[in-house]
């Protein structure tokens, strides 16, 4: 990928190069559009920088991570599980990329900053939306209606997951619509007898399948299946598990239409008065910081929600004193992110002569089954499950008595199988919840940080209630013993699905974008990242984020060809 | 309700929530600063000192001794341990440790007139097995933290260090990469009974310790 020069005119600039950035790239030069691509942090290198096969024992800290380091550098980014000894490389440093809250409302923003984003480090799970959720809003009155349907995007999430590699299995749930799968991967034996005795216990109204993930279970499109060596998110060499850097990326570059520019921080939109447009954006190089324009027909920002939200708020002009497409003045408001901390964890006898074998990049799903085939009337809306059954290790001994050779001999062996679920709940879109620039605080660049403000409400504290209360029932009616509860929900931004704060609708003056994703007031701007969340449903997003991104991608390059835009 | 432990879940692969605490966001960064202003001199000489070194390595072959595998010495736990004394821990849980390391070799002296390294072997399990006792009682105190107990880290360091070494993974059969993910595999011979328990069964030469064999792609 070369680095050219800059004011060349481009047909097409993308703004972030992670989950929607690659999308967005590989569609768009795919329908012949030239296209550049603008990531604020550094260049990747699989070759050089992936790392998921390094013996622990060559770890200064055996996986124990750089805590001062850590302190030093990421005290938020810490948090999340993937910011390890290797991977915390790819998350951001929280001294160089501030942001606030407001006193007792945590909100933790985790970020990666490089070629890739955090496509590198994500979870992987896929799970499509249905009319359930697309619909959720308009039913009940939170938030404003989707302006699509699930018939919209489906084809979209076809074409995004033929490409990407989706293993699961076809379940024939209306409220997580199959997909285009390639084989699943295997349940363990104790998660195998837990599907069955839910499925008995709750009469069928409760589903638990094996995690539908972006990890190849076969070769697909000259990538290889998963060899099952355990920490994706420090990379993987032989690409098994979707990314942009592993799948979209290389897909655009073949096409000869795309250009990369690492280290190129946006700060800001181009507008231009007279023609009522976007003709580029503002570039800091990150390392010189040089101030440089770039300039393009159409403008596609897929910087993450909550920066691509950034970039907006800090476009002002006459026309939109408070942030470029900003006319409905909900830019930066209705913030999600889904609920977790809750659940709960089993141990089960049995099975002694048993375990797994390899390290599965997945575990298992509960499907939504609140407010779905079972009425909850304390909450609306509802959540899933994810979790997994595994024996326990040699981490044990840490709190075990004894010493000695069967203290050593008995650490060897297999431990105790034990099961544990987490629900992950629907966040309502609520107008409290949302983003401003801070009128103070700047990131290294100068840029305005942002001042999130954002808390759970009581529909979402209620349905985490019920989450590990039902949790605890399905692993006790599976003969689960020694049930322990989680009942502590994280505070918002943790499970890495903020979303919202430039919505899609159908109306332009209590939304920021269309059904395209395109900008109610400057026809050549899209946003086509988790920032245009309508509502959040319960299901890890980025599948519909990149179906979402493709979608997109196509109706502009149609849309400049039909001279619309 | 109170809250347990994180659940890690999707296969132990941890990717799955984290619970963290409730105080959450200013808690964080006062633990940074704490952190960050701990040690802010890095010392120059290993603080884990020869002689503590010594110590160290011979609690440790107690916990995890040789036996047809390599015990913990000889899989470089004390390396670990004084990458952890010298740039992880806090001030105060490194001068615990220390603290306890230090009170090893005079009580061994008063009690069997050696150094703890130069005990007999039964001198260092019944002296182990004292503070292992310890701690246990500590562990079942409502009143109590087993890990204001020197010798809670010194086994949980002993432990990390010995099953993620080269050796320790070579003793567990310990495989990068598989052809598939086997959810309900019988157990290997060595997973159902992993020793016959004694160091004169260990095979001898270089190969008894080498990785086995990958197959990754």
């Amino acid at each position: 990928m070369n680095i050219r020069p800059r004011r060349q005119e481009y047909d097409v600039i993308v703004v972030g190069s992670g989950m929607s950035g690659g999308w967005a790239a590989k569609e768009l030069t795919e329908l012949g559009a030239r296209v550049l691509v603008l990531e604020a942090g550094p260049m990747i290198v699989p070759e050089r920088d992936y790392a998921e096969h390094l013996p622990t024992y060559e770890m200064p800290y055996r996986g124990w991570n750089d805590r001062k380091a850590l302190a030093a550098e990421q005290p938020v980014q810490r948090e999340c599980y993937a910011c390890d000894e290797v991977a915390r490389k790819f998350f951001v440093n929280d001294i160089d990329n501030p942001y606030t809250t407001h006193d007792g409302r945590p909100f933790l923003w985790i970020r990666g900053r490089q070629v890739g984003g955090r496509s590198i480090m994500w979870a992987r799970q896929c799970y499509r939306l249905s009319d359930l959720d697309f619909e959720a809003n308009a039913r009940d009155g939170h938030g404003v209606d989707w302006p699509i349907r699930y018939a919209d995007i489906a084809p979209w999430y076809d074409h995004v997951e033929a490409f990407a590699g989706i293993s699961g299995r076809a379940e024939g749930l209306p409220q997580v619509p199959d997909g285009v799968f390639l084989p699943p991967m295997p349940m363990s034996c104790v998660e195998e007898h837990v599907a069955g005795a839910i499925d008995r216990a709750f009469g069928g109204r409760r589903r638990m399948t094996i995690g539908r993930t972006a990890v190849l279970t076969v070769d697909h499109r000259g990538r290889s299946a998963c060899h099952y060596c355990g920490p994706c998110h420090r990379g993987c060499r032989t690409r098994s598990y979707f990314s942009s850097i592993n799948a979209t990326l290389p897909a655009a570059e073949a096409t000869g239409l795309l250009t990369l520019r690492p280290n190129s921080v946006v700060p800001s939109v181009i507008w231009d008065p007279a023609a009522g447009r976007v003709t580029g954006v503002r570039v800091i190089d990150a390392q010189s910081h040089d101030e440089l324009e770039f300039h393009a027909r159409t403008v596609f920002l897929a910087a993450s929600a909550l920066e691509s939200t950034r970039i907006l708020l800090n476009s002002t002009s006459p026309d939109f004193p408070d942030g470029l497409a900003n006319s409905s003045g909900v830019l930066g408001k209705y913030l999600m992110d889904h609920t977790m901390g809750v659940g709960a964890r089993a141990t089960f006898d049995g099975w002694e002569d048993r375990t797994t074998r390899g390290r599965r990049p997945n575990g298992i799903y509960v499907a939504r089954f609140a407010n779905v085939t079972e009425p909850s009337p304390d909450f609306l809306r509802g959540y899933g499950y994810q979790g997994s059954a595994s024996r326990a290790g040699w981490g044990r001994g840490v709190s075990m008595a004894g010493y000695g050779a069967d203290f050593k001999h008995e650490l060897m062996r297999p431990g105790p199988w034990s099961f544990g679920i987490n629900g992950f709940g629907e966040c309502l879109p609520r107008e409290e919840n949302h983003v401003a620039l801070d009128p103070e605080q700047v990131d290294k660049w100068g840029i305005p940080a942002l001042r999130i403000s954002c808390e759970w409400s009581g529909n979402e504290r209620a349905m985490m209630r019920d989450a590990a209360l039902q949790a605890a029932e399905m692993l006790e009616a599976s003969g689960g013993r020694d049930i322990t509860i989680d009942d502590e929900m994280t505070p918002p931004g943790l499970t890495i699905h903020e979303m919202g704060t430039a919505r899609m609708g159908r109306d332009p003056a209590t939304s920021v974008l269309n059904a395209h994703n395109q900008a109610w007031d400057v026809p050549n701007l899209f946003v086509v990242d988790g920032a245009a969340m309508t509502s959040s449903a319960c299901q890890n997003p980025s599948l519909t984020y990149m179906a979402l991104a493709a979608r997109a991608s196509h109706y502009a390059v149609w849309a400049v060809r039909r001279g619309e835009i | 309700m109170k809250r347990r432990q994180a659940i890690g879940v999707l296969g132990g692969v941890a990717a799955g929530p984290l619970v963290m605490p409730s105080a959450a966001f200013k808690e964080l960064l006062d633990w940074g600063r704490r952190v960050r202003e701990s040690s802010a001199q890095p010392p120059t000489a290993s603080l884990l000192t020869p002689p503590r070194t010594r110590v160290m390595a011979a609690l440790a072959e107690v916990v995890i001794p040789e036996t047809d595998t390599p015990g913990a010495s000889e899989a470089g736990v004390t390396e670990f341990v004084a990458a952890l004394v010298d740039g992880w821990l806090d001030d105060e849980d490194r001068d615990l440790f220390l603290e306890g390391l230090d009170t090893v070799d005079p009580a061994a002296r008063e009690r069997f007139g050696a150094d703890f390294a130069d005990c007999a072997p039964e001198q260092r399990s019944e002296y182990v097995g004292e503070l292992d006792a310890e701690v246990a009682r500590l562990r079942e105190d409502p009143d109590g933290t087993a890990s204001s107990h020197f010798f809670h880290h010194v086994k949980r360091f002993t432990i990390t260090a010995y099953f993620t070494s080269e050796a320790g993974l070579a003793a567990l059969g310990h495989r990068i990469s598989f052809r598939a993910f086997e959810g309900c595999a019988p157990l290997t011979p060595a997973e159902s009974a992993p020793s016959s328990g004694s160091a004169a069964a260990r095979p001898s030469g270089p190969s008894a310790a080498a990785t086995p064999p990958c197959d990754a792609p």
